[in-house]
């Protein structure tokens, strides 16, 4: 089977929404199956993932490390609505890295090119 | 491979809930930049969203709904209801600010089935 090409998008905040979680445990699937995505692009809530500040306990998951993890191992971005993220007072010196502020026409422009759109966290 | 921009966005929760439809409608008007196959759909308790005479700044919130009624001035021309969404609220199409083009479940069903991509709020 060709390999599917994907776009994620997250409206989940993390350790508020399963579908945050559910989303990381999709992509690191279909990676591992060797589908590739192509962006992970995170809007309204989810934006929360780009916050550098969480305390996270030791004995719990660091989602915004995981996804950083997952993005630098096979190479696809990390994207936060710019205006979602303003909203919520996630300012370009708040973001952990790996993550980047971006509008929602690199959304939509990758959209065009892709196989499969994956909504969590609704 | 053919261009993929036949996008729908069906909004199916009522306002004020959380912003969430607020922000969709942020999405909407994005979306709408990038193609001209937009249509936009309200079932199920989405046609709360446009009842007339809301009056959100009573409880300090924005009355952000009143974008509906503004996408055909972004080129939105598509916006539809369901049926049966008037059948469950028990409101005609005159308590509404707009009028949608009211179709059957089916016909909606149908419509989804030629869609590149479904967003729903």
């Amino acid at each position: 089977m060709q390999p599917y090409h994907f776009v994620i998008a997250v409206h989940g905040a993390p350790y508020q929404h399963q579908g945050a979680s559910s989303a990381w445990h999709f992509a690191n699937a279909v990676l591992k199956k060797g589908h590739h995505i192509k962006q992970v692009f995170f809007m309204m809530n989810g934006v929360y993932h780009a916050n550098k500040s969480y305390e996270v306990p030791n004995d719990e998951t660091h989602w915004t490390r995981e996804w950083y993890a997952l993005s630098q191992q096979y190479h696809f971005a990390l994207l936060i609505c710019s205006t979602a993220a303003a909203r919520r007072g996630i300012t370009a010196d708040l973001l952990a890295p790996g993550f980047q502020l971006a509008g929602l026409a690199q959304y939509f422009h990758a959209l065009g090119t892709i196989d499969r759109n994956v909504v969590f966290g609704n | 491979m053919a261009p993929k921009n036949k996008l729908c966005c069906l909004i199916h929760t009522a306002p004020y809930h959380s912003s969430r439809t607020a922000e969709a409608l942020d999405f909407i008007l994005a979306a709408s930049t990038m193609t001209e196959q937009l249509s936009v759909i309200f079932i199920n308790n989405g046609i709360w969203q446009l009842l007339q005479r809301q009056q959100p700044d009573h409880i300090k919130l924005k009355a952000y709904t009143r974008g509906f009624a503004a996408l055909p001035e972004f080129g939105i021309d598509n916006i539809y209801l369901d049926d049966s969404a008037l059948v469950q609220s028990q409101l005609k199409l005159d308590d509404l600010f707009i009028q949608p083009t009211v179709l059957t479940t089916a016909a909606i069903q149908h419509h989804l089935t030629q869609q590149d991509y479904i967003f729903h709020f």
